[in-house]
């Protein structure tokens, strides 16, 4: 069905040259070592090997570029020891081998050549004792950070049998936010402290090894170093205008020097509901229809058969990961090859996705003082969609008859409006697939010792296809289609990014240390979709050609225009640390931003941050033993959003305002929408105080954050007076003003008891209060649509963005008094919600609506377990939140027709035997949207649990192997929840979050995998 | 000092930022500049617009079905009972607030209508055009101006008057100032006396767009409205006298396809069924019959009092109301076990003997806005109020015969006008005529009650100007009393 041809071969090549590549190394290592023992064999190693032994001498710095000193450097037959400026001299010859060790790095070793100058760079072993995190044109040592910066390293990532790395940090990092979507190939929303814009785009910047993309679907979680998230606007300032919502900066792998390594990782589990929803049986189901007064009278003869819809479009689903990742590298250059397969099928029938990823990492040193590289991963992806409206569907769906009859033909019903939702599934044939090729090449030049120039160049390649064939069927009546249709779909696009930076550091005296960046980046994104449509294709597989059409109607409609985005930006950016013995810390940034989405005289922009550190438990005041370490921070900033469609501020036309004279149409063409001329960015200053401490030893770690984060001038559709005469009614302007103010923590402790069990244990709190301030000349503006004519949100000043605005309810009308002496809406009946008349003007009408929360949750937490007890491990991830609410949409899609009901709503329905408080008689009306459907949404999950076991030493050398490690793994195991819906994770955009109404379900993973090293 | 260098630098790479050009990236939707200086139909494309908003889900469709038919005598809500439609319950039994949905659609619509033709009015005047073209053009936007205006103040009373694009500020404040109906009317009558004297009688290919004989027949109507009988009765005569138009003698096929502009035929919304289908909105699907085998959502029903309205023997009643189970005229067998006992036959669309590209929210239903029965009903009531009741019998019976129905027993000039108002009922039922000619007439309180709805005196005389708008108003726009 997919023609993986091209990729295979695409793949082939790839490997065919990497192949050679690492087995001329291993040749000529085997001939050297052969060489040594049998002697001057061969002429040419002969030459090689014929030197003198020599002194070689170097820098061993950390990843960021620390000295580090007191590293063991041992040659064959000398040793030596880093000074404070992580210099030494070792005297050997080529041909040997120098090892490098200290305790808190990983040992390290290099081959010698005739090149006796030599740079090297440890990676600390253990994380906690001088991490270095990634920080946006450049990397920094945790200790010197002044600002916020939350960091998940690979083995926290891969533990986690999710498909992006976002999913993989959920719960993980206080003030990160990641709501899951259960779809397959879906990827979570993510909310850094909190949703500062409505409509101008509320997702964090990704950074992919230096290129800023907002897809990260395509990155095999395996090829992931570290995730490293910056939250404060200290760190985020770099990014400038984009970086308002956060950045996600994501390193992939690189090579490691030394012999090949082969690693290949392979899982295969299932998937299944967790969470169903109990909905009334035949019997029910009619009882209560019929007593709703419906339209059709439900007798036996009409129940034909009894279908749990649910069951009958879900299935147990399935998910499949194959990675191998080839990584070797000798003392000019490493190279990481990697292939990752992923394939997941959905628990809706038929939905499935698959990617293909291939990554090739390279860098190369090409002098002491040139070194090169480069980042390449190239996807592609195929899904079977299908409409996760069947999940509506299915809830709503008529359980008298049969899915399937046994002839094969699809069940129906003339009693219910609802069509056959297996039916819908399974003859939707929509496709839809892609590649993308996304990475950078780079080169850097040493111009001193201690100043740099890096350039480098990003590119990110993508197409996606769609195609939807809908055949000609009949079920029932009212369920048909008459004829064929081919939809295809395509869009194209590019983006380019091209860094130029300067890194320098320097020294003032023994107490002044400064590192600065200063840089100029440049970027571009475009491209084109095509969308067509023809009727009368045959429906045969061969036939997915629009030109097949053999109908006489030549039903073609075609469109092809810009994609959705496209713009430009120029920046200059310049950072500068400086460092007071290490005690007092200083981050000042600065970015001059220049966005092609505002118009000339607001394109630019300065986006400046400062941090100060202080390291309280260096000073003598400090009284000793208490803390460990002990750093006070504070930051303040100012960083932007630029996320909104282009030309926004432009007075375009408006054509396709057509009409019809005679038999033709007659294209019509107007200006329709009133422009801001004067748009600009969104503003967000961000103020951050707080603290990172260490006792007894480093056993206990924490964190402490307190934000507020103050957007200006947020995009809003201000709605407008229709006498202006605006399409919309309203205008995009900077009208708006949000803050989100909060407190993070993170806690850990870790320790090892006597019989060698470690263990660590962290946990995160967020606190966020997200509030509109203000919306400047707008009014409240209502969003959050229920697909019945009725809405449930609403942006209002002095409410969380997207509050749920609805009518109270004050139990059940039990007697006709009771309604004739309130006002209430026509037509109430005994057994009707009361509704409030709140305003008390006598009228039940909009104006009676309170705010009842929103989806936001006031508090969001995660916890995780690890221990490792000989060849054992444990891993264990809970997360949750508490405070949100849940606008249980699904309830209120009813059109009269005889929608199906939860099995509790109809038992508990109110009769006159029954005449409850709680639950409303038997109606298929559509309600009005009340507090009644409101439910909280507090949640904790037990998120992920694994275990896993690694193979004997022994038992690995005796198959080559170097590791060897099987594990099970469950993925969102047990949620204990209080929403009665199918799941508590809703996503949406930031005005309508939190309503359940057409929703795929998270499911649940149990999977098993098994880890190689060769 | 370094430190001032490391500045420095940056602080270089920061003056040589200017380079503009790199970041102009030009819009990829026309500018109107560009468009302007391209394109040759830039006049004709915009007088189109205007007529584009016709077509609009919020101009002619569920909004204005519900305020228009479903809140009068002869139409029900219908579908199924919990089925509101938004707020289509509250128009059917008269509990609709500010706050309903549906006031501010129909608000927005036609005031971005009048927009429209303001903006084609601007622009006409600073482009190129053809003198005569020009002419026309304007007459043409401007009869679209007024039948916008005409449907606002039939619906909440005096609005603002907009007559040019809002440029000034004080412009822009008045768009939130309601004018008296008065002022609306003469702006109404101002537009299409000017459209009735620049527009052609007819048009060869181009139907649909306005003419003469449609502005003549509109003016005759809205001066129905204000009682302005002579010269209503006037242009009544005009129009009758061009002999351009007759009754079509089938009355049942006026609303298909077959009866588009027919003799009787005076303005209709030109829509066009094949392949690119283009018709109003919805309007087929939101009132076609529901249910098992139905083809649409079923609203807007005939009530059981219109069916029964109907006088026996009148071929109208049986071309206005499909009941449900019986055969429609080209063979389709409608479910007598569907929701609603009658549905609107005036909107159905033949989808075996009519032009249909199998798009049901696209048909080729043409609107019929104004036909010669009504104009002729008009004329008799002018002639009746101005004394000759005789001759305004004459009229009523013409269009009683072609019903198949005897004379009218009416006599006197006071039973002349109700026959003649009770005539309008069943000629124009469920042509969104009926509601707004009860408001005209005083009827509509006890007609509503007779209906079993809760009508207010003094306050549903007219709809409540949609809160939204009052709240954007900043105070400046009044409601209507009683809400």
């Amino acid at each position: 069905m997919l023609d993986y041809l091209q990729m295979h071969k695409l793949q082939g090549t790839i490997l065919s040259h990497f192949m050679i590549k690492i087995l001329a190394y291993t040749l000529s290592a085997t001939l050297k070592n052969s060489q040594k023992r049998i002697g001057g064999l061969l002429l040419l190693l002969a030459l090689v090997w014929q030197v003198q032994a020599q002194t070689y001498s170097g820098y061993v710095t950390d990843l960021s570029g620390a000295s580090i000193s007191n590293v063991r450097v041992e040659a064959r037959d000398a040793e030596a020891t880093t000074n404070e400026a992580g210099f030494f001299t070792v005297a050997a010859e080529a041909g040997q081998t120098l090892v490098f060790s200290h305790p808190n790095f990983q040992q390290y070793s290099t081959l010698l050549t005739d090149i006796t100058e030599l740079s090297i760079q440890l990676t600390a072993t253990d994380e906690s004792i001088n991490p270095v995190v990634v920080v946006g044109y450049g990397t920094s040592r945790k200790k010197d950070l002044t600002g916020s910066v939350g960091s998940v390293q690979a083995k926290d990532l891969v533990v986690q049998p999710v498909m992006t790395a976002t999913s993989a940090i959920q719960g993980k990092l206080a003030g990160v936010q990641i709501t899951n979507y259960g779809g397959p190939g879906t990827t979570p929303t993510v909310r850094i402290r909190g949703t500062g814009s409505v409509i101008g785009g509320v997702e964090p910047l990704y950074v992919v090894d230096g290129v800023i993309t907002d897809d990260i679907r395509n990155i095999n979680t395996a090829d992931i170093v570290s995730v490293d998230v910056l939250k404060d606007a200290s760190s985020t300032a770099i990014y400038g205008v984009r970086a308002s919502n956060g950045v996600i900066l994501i390193t992939t792998k690189t090579g490691k020097r030394g012999a090949l390594s082969i690693d290949y990782n392979g899982s295969y589990g299932i998937k299944a509901l967790t969470n169903k929803v109990r909905m009334a049986g035949p019997n029910l189901f009619a009882i209560y229809s019929n007593e709703a007064a419906g339209t059709f009278a439900i007798t036996e003869n009409d129940i034909t058969g009894r279908t749990d819809w649910m069951d009958a479009i879900t299935r147990t689903g399935s998910q499949m990961n194959h990675a191998f990742t080839f990584s070797g590298g000798n003392e000019f250059s490493t190279s990481l090859l990697s292939i990752n397969y992923y394939k997941e099928e959905g628990i809706l029938l038929g939905n499935d996705y698959e990617r293909v990823a291939v990554r090739s990492n390279n860098t190369f040193d090409l002098s002491r003082r040139i070194k090169a590289g480069s980042t390449m991963g190239l996807s592609k992806y195929h899904s079977n969609n299908k409409p996760y409206s069947a999940f509506t569907s299915a809830y709503n769906a008529a359980p008298i008859y049969n899915a399937k009859n046994p002839d094969g033909t699809y069940g129906y019903t003339t009693k219910s409006n609802v069509g056959n939702p297996l039916a819908t599934l399974e003859l939707t044939d929509d496709q839809s697939w892609g590649f993308r090729l996304q990475g950078s090449a780079w080169g850097e030049v040493a111009l001193g010792r201690n100043l740099s120039f890096r350039t480098s160049y990003g590119a990110d390649l993508f197409e996606n296809n769609g195609q939807n064939f809908q055949n000609k069927y009949y079920v029932s009546p009212t369920q048909r289609y008459d004829t064929t249709t081919l939809s295809v779909s395509q869009n194209q696009g590019y983006r380019w990014i091209w860094d130029n930076t300067f890194n320098g550091s320097f020294q003032a005296g023994s107490q002044h240390s400064f590192k600065y960046v200063v840089g100029h980046t440049a970027e571009r994104y475009d491209g084109v979709q095509y969308w067509m449509s023809r009727d009368g294709v045959a429906p045969q597989q061969q036939y997915r050609y629009l030109n097949i059409g053999t109908s006489t109607v030549q039903a073609n409609l075609g469109y092809q225009g810009p994609l959705g985005d496209y713009g430009r930006r120029e920046s200059y950016l310049g950072r500068v640390n400086y460092s007071f013995e290490d005690r007092i810390l200083f981050t000042g940034t600065f970015r001059r931003d220049g966005s092609s989405k505002f118009p000339l005289q607001n394109r630019w922009g300065n986006f400046p941050s400062a941090g100060l550190a202080w390291v309280l438990s260096e000073e003598d005041f400090m009284p000793k033993g208490v803390f460990d370490y002990f750093k006070l921070r504070s930051s303040w900033g100012r960083v932007g959003n630029d996320r909104i469609s282009p030309s926004e501020f432009v007075t375009l036309l408006s054509s396709g305002l057509n009409a019809v004279f005679g038999n033709n149409i007659y294209n019509g063409t107007t200006i329709a929408e009133i422009k801001d001329p004067n748009l600009r960015w969104e503003t967000t200053t961000e103020f951050d105080l707080g603290f990172d401490w260490e006792l007894a030893g480093g056993h206990w770690h924490g964190i402490v954050d307190l934000y507020h984060k103050y957007t200006n001038g947020a995009l809003f559709n201000i709605p407008l007076s229709a006498g202006l005469g605006d399409n919309n009614n309203s205008m995009l302007t900077n009208a708006a003003d949000i803050s989100n103010k909060g407190i993070e923590f993170t806690i850990g402790y870790k320790g090892i008891t006597q019989k060698g069990l470690s263990y660590q244990i962290n946990g995160n709190a967020t606190f966020n209060k997200n509030q509109v301030e203000n919306l400047g000349l707008g009014q409240p503006t209502n969003f959050g649509s229920l697909n019945n004519g009725h809405f449930a949100t609403r942006v209002a000043a002095g409410q969380p963005i997207g509050a749920f605005w609805v009518y109270r309810t004050d139990g059940v009308y039990q007697t006709q008094a009771e309604i004739d002496n309130s006002p209430h809406v026509f037509g109430t009946v005994k057994g009707d919600l009361k509704i409030v008349d709140t305003n008390g003007d006598g009228i039940i009408s909009d104006l009676d609506r309170e705010y009842v929360g929103s989806y936001q949750p006031k508090c969001f937490f995660g916890t995780n377990v690890q221990m490792n007890y000989k060849r054992w491990d444990f891993n264990m991830d809970l997360f949750g939140n508490v405070g949100n609410m849940i606008f249980n949409g699904k309830k209120t899609v009813r059109y009269g027709g005889n929608y199906n009901v939860e099995y509790e709503v109809g038992m508990n329905r109110w009769t006159a035997d029954n005449p409850t408080n709680t639950e409303k008689r038997a109606f298929n009306g559509v309600p009005l949207p009340s507090d009644y459907y409101i439910e909280k949404g507090n949640y904790l999950r037990l998120n992920n649990l694994s275990l896993g076991y690694t193979l004997p030493e022994a038992l690995a050398k005796k198959s080559k192997v170097k590791g060897y490690r099987v594990y099970v793994t469950a993925q969102n195991l047990f949620t204990w929840k209080s929403y009665s819906g199918f799941t508590s994770e809703l996503p949406g955009s930031p005005a309508e979050a939190g309503i359940e109404i057409s929703v795929y379900p998270t499911s649940r993973t149990i999977m098993s995998g098994l880890s190689i090293q060769f | 000092m370094k430190k001032i260098v490391a500045f420095s630098l940056s602080a270089t790479l920061l003056l040589g930022a200017c380079k503009k050009s790199f970041l102009d990236e030009k819009p990829r939707a026309q500018t109107p500049e560009d468009y302007f200086a391209s394109s040759t139909k830039a006049p004709e494309e915009i007088v189109t617009s205007v007529y584009s908003k016709l077509y609009d889900w919020n101009q002619h469709c569920f909004s204005w079905i519900g305020v228009s038919s479903i809140a009068d005598d002869n139409a029900d809500k219908g579908s199924e009972p919990g089925d509101s439609g938004t707020d289509k319950d509250q128009l059917d039994n008269y509990s609709f607030t500010s706050t309903s949905a549906s006031f501010n659609e129909v608000w927005n619509a036609n005031f971005e209508g009048i927009a429209r033709v303001n903006k084609a009015l601007d622009m006409l005047d600073k482009l190129n055009v053809d003198p005569n073209l020009k002419t026309r053009y304007q007459g043409e936007v401007r009869f679209l101006r007024a039948y916008y205006y005409f449907q606002l103040v039939r619906m909440f009373g005096g609005v603002p008057v907009i007559s040019r694009v809002p440029i000034t500020e004080d412009e822009i404040r008045q768009v939130n100032v309601r004018n008296t109906a008065d002022e609306v009317y003469d702006l109404i009558e101002e537009d299409l006396q000017f459209a009735s004297a620049s527009l052609p009688e007819n048009y060869l290919i181009e139907k649909g767009r306005a003419t003469k004989w449609a502005a003549v027949g509109m003016l005759a109507k809205v001066q129905m409205y204000r009682q302005k009988w002579d010269d209503c009765a006037i242009n009544c005569e005009s129009l009758i006298n061009s002999g351009l138009f007759e009754l079509h003698p089938k009355y049942e096929e006026i609303w298909r396809e077959v009866g588009e502009w027919s003799s009787e035929s005076i303005w209709e919304i030109q829509a066009k069924g094949d392949f690119p289908a283009k018709g109003i909105q919805q309007y087929f699907s939101v009132q076609a019959p529901r249910g098992a085998g139905g083809l649409g959502w079923g609203f807007n029903t005939p009530t059981q009092k219109l069916y029964d309205a109907y006088e026996a023997g009148d071929v109208r009643r049986d071309a206005t109301i499909i009941t449900s189970g019986q055969v429609l005229w080209d063979g389709w067998q409608t479910n007598a076990a569907a929701p609603n006992k009658y549905y609107n036959y005036k909107c159905y669309i033949s989808e075996s003997q009519e032009t249909f590209a199998n798009n049901r929210d696209q048909t080729n239903k043409n609107l019929r806005v104004l036909r010669y029965a009504d104009l002729l009903l008009i004329y008799a009531e002018a002639l009746n109020e101005k004394g000759q009741t005789g001759a305004a019998l004459q009229q009523l019976n013409a269009v009683r015969q072609r019903a198949k129905i005897g004379n009218s027993m009416a006599a006197t000039q006071d039973e002349v006008r109700l026959a003649i108002w009770d005539e309008r009922r069943l000629e124009l039922a469920m042509e969104h005529d009926r509601l707004f000619d009860l408001r005209r007439t005083g009827q509509i309180a006890d007609a509503i009650k007779a209906d079993g709805k809760n009508f207010e005196i003094g306050k549903h005389e007219l709809f409540p100007i949609p809160q939204r708008q009052i709240d954007l108003s900043n105070g400046l726009m009044t409601q209507n009393p009683g809400y």
